[in-house]
């Protein structure tokens, strides 16, 4: 029996409403589920009588038809397993370019970047210096103190807790030009 | 700037001493926040004004059996982007090579497992509610933990109410002027991932005393202690000595190593992040964190105050 | 996750082999392309015939489907070219006026791509939607009120909560509210 919250999360999904996490969870309910498969086929069927588009009752068996034309000419298929977080179609693809991309990739660091890359990352990234830093112009005085402030942050935050609030400062600061 | 991190340490310590405070709904709100810090998935852009400079991120937590991680990743200005996974942290910064910190085995969660005596920091901090406030779409509690005096910021924090995740962290100056703010623009949270009901943290074993009294701190601003001691090599082989010295939200670290070159000399800042160095007997000593200037400063004067 | 991107992420998974999820997607469309192919069809069963095959050649081509374009703007043009086929296989001359499947996408922003039917096809749309209709009238004013601005206007639920002073959170279960109360009051007509 479905609950009432994946239900309501079913429809933010059909609506576009639902967070990239919410969307991930009301998918992985819909394919665990008869009942509220049958829920989503209706209201798109609601949404078009709703919007005076035609539905013809015949068109209800289609999805039917071709799950069983599918099933008998490749036969059932095993799923591939439902990942927690899903990948994030585009976002995760999307080619980090310039250096950044180089960086990560030498260091073997796969940085989760959730949304569709800006297109001024797409072309050539210059990281121009930043002198300003800690307000030291020796780089070796920059890069110690960046070292031990994250191993201050290590040492409080450990491994579980969120480190985002730790290191916005780090990421963040940029003097303008 | 670790706003979040005084969160979490503020909740750390929530969990034991909640009834302390002088609103009870505040304090369940900040321990609600204290837990989803561990707890709560999320994803989102958020913005960071520091003096009057802005920036934005775009930022993840992952939550899960594989591991937690997070990265954050500047939308503005040079590129800059940051992973945190179960071996530490790795950076990209505009102006260095890549920064791999490692986290050390015995690294701690100091921030979750911290159980101080509300009652003396109540005696530094003061606590309030503040109403209902909007942020990135999204309905929060407004909480500030105001400092009483220049040695340490003060907090004003917007929980939201689903999650108790902040969306809005300020940092205040004594005066209450905000000196940097982080904001969420929009977010995503995993509704899944909610966080667990109470429970006190462990407590904490009180450090066992240095061996290395010549450098250690004769006195720290009032309400900080040494909550942890630590060892970790240089890449010359030398050994780098920590104290994490904590008032139960504010925190920050000394370090003590041999003289070498490209070490601080003097003062230093990033965003509220506070630094200073300097010679101290065999030693080259620098205090760092998220504190203000007068705190370093005190206590590294302290130290060569103690030698002469 | 607007719907497109929801769309997306059905693809993803079923071009890693989950077929329930190309099976979510087929009956979130299969009344549109139904309805698309009717226009060139006039034969009900034919229709039918000829969408299922449309979605069978979509699946065998969902490998390559990268998603530069709207899945509904992809799968309508292999419906139109497999209306098309088919016409040609009957020796029957295609019409050349279908809506260029760009011009479909872009009309398709607020789910407003309004298919012609034919009057046979009317009637038997009539039951349903004069049955959804009486849900509607049926519905409390709030719950009427957030269904028809999300439906008929396209407003989000942002909009609609600044419209109807409320919080987000109440359209959500507003418009959740409003949904089950007409499916309930049209599921014994569809499980009939």
């Amino acid at each position: 029996m479905s609950t009432d919250l994946e239900k309501q999360r079913i429809c933010c999904l059909m609506d576009g409403e639902a967070g990239r996490f919410e969307a991930a969870a009301a998918i992985n309910d819909l394919l665990g589920s008869p009942e509220l498969v049958g829920s989503w086929e209706r209201w798109h069927l609601i949404r078009r009588a709703l919007r005076r588009e035609p539905n013809d009752l015949a068109a209800r068996n289609i999805a039917g038809r071709v799950r069983a034309q599918l099933t008998a000419t490749s036969g059932p298929t095993e799923p591939a397993p439902l990942p927690r977080i899903p990948h994030g179609s585009r976002w995760l693809s999307a080619p980090v370019g310039g250096a950044l991309a180089a960086g990560m990739a030498l260091l073997g660091l796969a940085v989760v970047l959730t949304r569709p890359v800006p297109g001024a990352l797409d072309g050539d990234v210059q990281l121009a210096a930043t002198t300003e830093r800690w307000q030291q112009q020796d780089p070796a005085v920059r890069n110690r103190l960046d070292r031990l402030l994250f191993n201050h942050h290590e040492q409080m935050a450990g491994p579980a807790r969120s480190g985002v609030g730790l290191y916005v400062a780090v990421i963040g600061y940029e003097r303008l030009p | 700037m670790s706003p979040l991190r005084l969160t979490a340490l503020l909740f750390g310590l929530l969990g034991s001493a909640a009834a302390a405070f002088a609103d009870e709904g505040a304090a369940a709100i900040l321990h609600r926040m204290n837990r989803s810090a561990e707890h709560v998935a999320f994803e989102g852009t958020l913005v960071y004004l520091h003096g009057h400079d802005l920036a934005a991120l775009r930022v993840s937590h992952r939550v899960g059996a594989g591991g937690s991680g997070e990265s954050l990743f500047s939308l503005t200005g040079p590129v800059r982007a940051l992973a945190r996974h179960a071996g530490g942290v790795t950076c990209m910064l505009p102006d260095s090579a890549p920064l791999t910190v490692r986290r050390p085995a015995a690294a701690g969660g100091l921030l979750g497992g911290l159980v101080l005596d509300f009652s003396a920091l109540s005696s530094h901090y003061g606590v309030a509610r503040h109403g209902v406030f909007r942020i990135a779409g999204r309905e929060t509690d407004v909480v500030s933990v105001m400092a009483k005096d220049v040695y340490r910021y003060g907090y004003r924090f917007y929980v939201d109410q689903a999650s108790g995740l902040p969306l809005k962290v300020d940092l205040l100056a004594h005066d209450r002027v905000p000196i940097q703010q982080i904001m969420f623009t929009d977010i995503d949270i995993d509704p899944a991932a909610a966080p667990p009901s109470g429970g006190e943290p462990p407590a904490r074993p009180t450090p066992a005393p240095g061996d290395d009294a010549d450098w250690e701190p004769r006195r720290l601003p009032s309400g900080f202690a040494v909550i942890s001691r630590a060892n970790f090599e240089r890449d010359d082989g030398a050994t780098v000595r920590q104290l994490v010295v904590s008032d139960g939200l504010a925190s920050f670290s000394i370090y003590a190593e041999p003289p070498a070159t490209g070490v601080l000399r003097g003062e230093s800042q990033l965003g509220a992040v506070s630094a200073a160095g300097g010679r101290i007997g065999e030693h080259h000593v620098t205090v760092v964190g998220e504190v203000p200037l007068a705190t370093v400063r005190f206590v590294l004067d302290g130290m060569a105050a103690a030698l002469d | 996750m607007s719907e497109r991107e929801t769309d997306q992420a059905l693809v993803e998974r079923a071009q890693g082999g989950d077929n329930r999820a190309f099976d979510l997607l087929v009956l979130k469309y299969q009344q549109r392309i139904a309805a698309l192919i009717g226009r060139y069809l006039r034969d009900n069963s034919e229709v039918m015939d000829v969408t299922q095959d449309a979605f069978l050649k979509a699946y065998r081509a969902l490998p390559g489907f990268r998603g530069e374009s709207a899945f509904y703007t992809w799968i309508y043009r292999i419906a139109i070219n497999t209306v098309k086929n088919h016409l040609v296989a009957q020796g029957r001359r295609p019409p050349g006026d279908d809506v260029e499947a760009e011009v479909a996408e872009q009309m398709d922003m607020g789910g407003r791509l309004r298919d012609q039917a034919t009057p046979e096809r009317e009637l038997l749309t009539d039951e349903i939607a004069n049955n959804v209709q009486a849900a509607l009238d049926g519905l409390p004013e709030d719950l009427r009120t957030a269904i028809v601005l999300r439906e008929l206007e396209g407003m989000s639920y942002e909009e609609i909560a600044t419209a109807m002073s409320c919080p987000i959170g109440t359209v959500r279960s507003r418009i959740f509210r409003a949904r089950e109360a007409i499916d309930k009051r049209l599921r014994p007509l569809l499980m009939s």
